[in-house]
């Protein structure tokens, strides 16, 4: 089972996007599989990582992306395991279920969130480096 | 004249043959033993002798037996055998024991029918959930039929891993396996009919209630208030084993089966999707609303009547709003399971107040008029007698201490609370009483429509309650409470008492040092039968509670006395004795007296229960010596 | 619980561009490097150390059972985590996270599971043994959790049972009468610590405890 992830995200890189219909039901898929129930409870209901049922926070969906793509604290990044599809298809889930509201999420939302953090990485590096150039 | 000679000929030719036609039948000499093993025989009743029947609805009134947990369909465990009475039951003494080879809680009714008693054991020993056939009047093993339950199931049984019992009708014995199987099995042989999965226990449901049968259908419910579970009912034919209809008790109408014949008794139980609708979203799917108690039925009126576990979590905050239908009396319709109206005890339970209990359906003469009602010990205290037809509270009141609930507001039905007592996320509430197994849990009363009060075991007991946030992981706990119970005021943790349910007060009372956990029996004999935690059986008198009889066994009662007659005319009274249960599980599964807070709070109450008993499991059957006996009085 | 405060667009980005740029080094960063303060879903097994002092084929060697043929000495000697203040005190807060304290209670008092409070470890009590009970599950009810939680986080849970089980013992067999147990643990809804055997009155007899 811990396998599949890895692999499903390995296999999908690169691949078209896949239809609204079928994003709908990767959602709780994925939800499940990369083990988010673990620590946010299904349903949303929390436990060891925070409570997402009626968490308002989850309408800003650049922050949701680079929540998963990423992590924070205690909670892995997911970037390197999950494909862009299927990140925004577990973040699509968690924003509109249980209470939540917030509209959808696409592939290429998520493409351009990890470009933006690629950017902000890349400078980052530079401003590190001797080279003042 | 040669014309009538001739025809006499003929019609005597006749007379001859036809004779000599029937002699040899066309049809098979024996049709049920020459089917094939597959077929099903379960149409044939059990016996062919004219007296005895096999159907259920003719064996609740026949008082030689005993074919259901709760005797007959009112649920009144009220036998009309005199033959033992307040005066010789002194004599009372052991006919016959069985040892049914397992540990752990026995709460399991001992059922007879037609010469046979039939018991089963809770998941524990080489054969878990093992069915007995035996003997009535010696108690020669017959046959047994062990099913084949998943032992993971365990891992998800909240109190104890029992089963309350069987249930019988047309030659077939029903069963419940604690991994959520209903099976059927014949009651001859003991061979195995159908079995359907109506439970599973990745979702932390298990099975734990007695099946009732009516009108051809298996009547089974789940368990599971403490692990997220949706609760449900559901009727199985009993000859196909094919599922007909269920009922959950979570959800939009069409599916816990409300639509046009319901009426709630009260504004706020009207309205569409109150099953969701009083849940934050998507919370009415892991709800509770678990159907592990009672089940009784009015042929009349043709309803059922039965309530549900605790809405889910423990923690209320998690849940705001009502949470129907958690902790709610339901009566339905048994052909289709159509809710005709619904009455919830405890709207937004707070302390695990479950309303599973029984609700004995009697006629009571209240201010001059017969009502139609039901009897039903609430969990959270109060003695409900609810007009069975509406749904309507006649009268609520409390039958023990209770602090948590100051009230039942007869206008609206709602219970006015005591609202210093509301726990919230972090705070530990002291001295809630009754605690979360509430003043009575399941272990059920019995009603003599002789002496016309209601014989009640229960328990006496407060606890300290702390919330904490509980996520949801399917196959898990989903509580989100620390409890501690403990004695209530006065000390002593058990009551055995007469409640009159017309003058609504308490006639007679016997306080016990343990909760009592076992079932009551009483019998026109005037004699009223419970078993204590300390392995005690007593008979006591019905009229003035003055104890009679009692006889020390093996291990704690707090299973169900029942009382039937053999062919001959003894009268037996029967009980599993086998500590354990919610209750006793500190005594009879590996738990730590030390730890207050195990078995969800109930060691704190039961930590000393070890130094009186452990588990154990024997049938126990009762009767006067033969030179006591008087002959059996004509009904 | 989070608290929930409503954030307009604006803030959110500048939000993402402060989380991005302390994360930056930790974009890309090796997966495999699991601190134990950043628990990471089981990530795929070869049979070198993953991040914790014990592979899964030293596990392997593990008996569970009391009994080895010949009765050679067939037990590894492994080096689990330390099972320091810091672990336990994880270990107590996951206890809670992942529901084991719905099964086995407050402080580990047996429930609907067994208690972790004295000493009856039928699947072994070592931290090999006690590991391996929480990962692979057992027959009779216990969940294979190492199907969802990462390694670090069961040896934590590890440490805070081995806390849990350290009852005073004043002899080899346990006594039951009217005057044994004497002592009873505080308990967990007066005082949560991840040792609670530090914290015992008088044994209560059933009745309200003092406090």
């Amino acid at each position: 089972m811990k396998y599949l992830s890895l692999l499903m995200a390995v296999a999908l890189l690169g691949l078209p996007s896949i239809s609204k219909a079928e994003q709908a039901d990767r959602g709780p898929q994925i939800y499940m599989q990369s083990r988010c129930f673990a620590c946010h409870g299904q349903l949303g209901t929390g436990g060891f990582g925070p409570t997402l049922a009626g968490d308002r926070i989850l309408a800003i969906k650049k922050f949701v992306i680079a929540q998963i793509l990423i992590g924070r604290g205690k909670m892995p990044e997911f970037g390197s395991r999950l494909s862009d599809d299927e990140v925004a298809a577990v973040a699509q889930y968690v924003r509109n279920n249980w209470g939540n509201h917030y509209g959808p999420v696409t592939a290429s939302d998520v493409a351009s969130v990890r470009e933006l953090m690629k950017k902000a990485s890349d400078e980052a590096a530079k401003a590190e480096s001797p080279q003042q150039q | 004249m040669s014309g009538t000679r001739r025809l006499t000929g003929l019609a005597g030719s006749i007379l001859i043959i036809a004779p000599l036609a029937f002699a040899s039948p066309a049809w098979p000499q024996d049709s049920t033993q020459t089917a094939a093993p597959e077929a099903n025989t379960a149409s044939s009743p059990q016996n062919t002798t004219q007296k005895e029947s096999s159907d259920i609805a003719a064996l609740v009134k026949d008082d030689n037996q005993w074919p259901m947990a709760a005797k007959d369909y009112a649920n009144t465990r009220f036998s009309h055998l005199d033959e033992i009475n307040k005066d010789n039951v002194s004599q009372l003494q052991m006919a016959w024991s069985f040892s049914l080879g397992a540990t752990r809680g026995q709460e399991a009714a001992p059922l007879a029918v037609n010469g046979t008693v039939y018991v089963v054991a809770p998941y524990a020993g080489p054969h878990p959930n093992q069915v007995f056939a035996l003997d009535i009047a010696n108690g020669d093993l017959k046959w047994s039929y062990a099913p084949k339950p998943d032992p993971a199931a365990q891992g998800v049984a909240c109190c104890d891993v029992v089963t309350r019992g069987l249930a019988y009708d047309k030659g077939k014995i029903f069963l419940n396996t604690l991994d959520g199987f209903s099976v059927a099995i014949d009651a001859n042989t003991g061979k195995e009919l159908w079995h359907t999965k109506l439970g599973d226990i990745n979702k932390g449901e298990t099975i734990t209630m007695a099946p009732v049968v009516v009108k051809g259908k298996v009547l089974v419910g789940n368990a599971g208030g403490e692990m997220g579970v949706r609760g449900w009912l559901a009727a199985v034919d009993e000859e196909t084993g094919k599922i007909v209809w269920r009922a959950y008790s979570t959800g939009p109408d069409d599916e816990v089966l409300i639509g046009k014949d319901y009426k709630g008794p009260y504004d706020w139980l009207n309205g569409k999707d109150l099953g969701v609708k009083t849940w934050p979203p998507d919370k009415w799917k892991i709800g509770g609303g678990t159907v592990w108690g009672w089940i009784s039925y009015d042929p009349d009126l043709n309803l059922i009547y039965y309530g549900t576990s605790n809405p889910g979590a423990w923690n209320h905050e998690q849940r705001p709003g009502d949470n129907l239908f958690g902790s709610t009396i339901f009566a339905r319709n048994p052909d289709t399971g159509m809710a005709k109206w619904a009455y919830q005890p405890d709207p937004h339970d707070l302390w695990d107040y479950d309303e599973i209990n029984e609700a004995v359906v009697v006629d009571l003469t209240i201010d001059n008029q017969l009502r139609k009602v039901l009897i039903h010990p609430g969990r959270d205290g109060f003695m409900y007698v609810i007009d069975r037809t509406t749904g309507k509270v006649i009268s609520a009141d409390a039958y023990d201490y209770v602090n948590s609930i100051k009230s039942v507001d007869l206008n609206t039905g709602r219970p006015v609370l005591n609202d210093a007592l509301t726990p919230s996320l972090g705070k530990t509430v002291r001295n809630v009483c009754p605690a979360a197994p509430g003043a009575k849990d399941w272990q059920p009363s019995a009603w003599s429509p002789k002496t016309k009060l209601l014989y009640v075991p229960h328990q006496h007991l407060c606890m300290n309650f702390k919330t904490s946030n509980v996520g949801y992981i399917e196959g898990t706990p989903y509580v989100g409470a620390d409890v501690d119970m403990y004695a209530g005021p006065g000390g002593y943790r058990g009551e055995f008492m007469a409640w009159d349910p017309v003058q609504r007060k308490k006639v007679w009372s016997i306080k016990e040092k343990f909760p009592v956990w076992s079932g009551a029996l009483v019998t026109a004999g005037d004699v009223a039968f419970y078993g204590t935690m300390d392995r005690w059986f007593k008979a006591v008198d019905a009229n003035s509670g003055e104890e009679l009889w009692k006889f020390r066994a093996g291990s704690g009662f707090i299973g169900q006395p029942v009382t039937f007659s053999g062919s001959d005319g003894t009268q037996y009274v029967a009980i599993i004795s086998g500590v354990g249960g919610w209750s006793g599980a500190v005594a009879a599964a590996e738990i730590d007296p030390r730890v207050r807070n195990g078995a969800l709070g109930f060691t704190g109450a039961m930590q000393d229960l070890p130094a009186s008993t452990v588990g154990g499991a024997t049938l126990n059957v009762f009767a006067l010596p033969k030179n006591q006996k008087k002959a059996a009085s004509a009904q | 619980m989070r608290p929930e405060k409503p954030m307009n667009v604006t803030v959110g980005a500048g939000l993402l561009l402060l989380v991005t740029l302390f994360s930056a080094q930790a974009f890309g960063q090796d997966k495999a490097n699991a601190d134990t303060n950043n628990p990471q879903p089981p990530p795929p097994t070869d049979s070198s150390n993953t991040g914790t002092t014990i592979s899964p084929a030293q596990l392997l060697n593990v008996p569970v059972s009391g009994l080895t043929p010949g009765a050679v000495e067939a037990r590894p000697k492994l080096n689990p985590p330390p099972a320091d203040e810091k672990a336990a005190q994880r270990g107590m807060d996951d206890f809670a996270s992942f529901n084991c304290v719905g099964c086995h209670m407050g402080n580990g008092g047996g429930g609907m599971g067994p208690a972790l409070s004295n000493r009856a470890f039928i699947y072994g009590s070592s931290p090999e043994n006690i590991f391996l009970s929480i990962y692979q599950g057992r027959p009779n009810g216990m969940p294979a959790w190492g199907t969802v939680l990462p390694e670090d986080t069961i040896w934590d849970l590890v440490a805070y049972i081995k806390n849990l089980s350290d009852a005073p013992v004043s002899q080899w067999g346990t006594t039951t009468s009217s005057t044994s147990p004497a002592i009873e643990q505080v308990p967990s809804e007066i005082k949560a610590v991840p040792n609670p055997w530090q914290y015992t009155q008088k044994f209560a007899d059933g009745q309200k405890p003092q406090e």
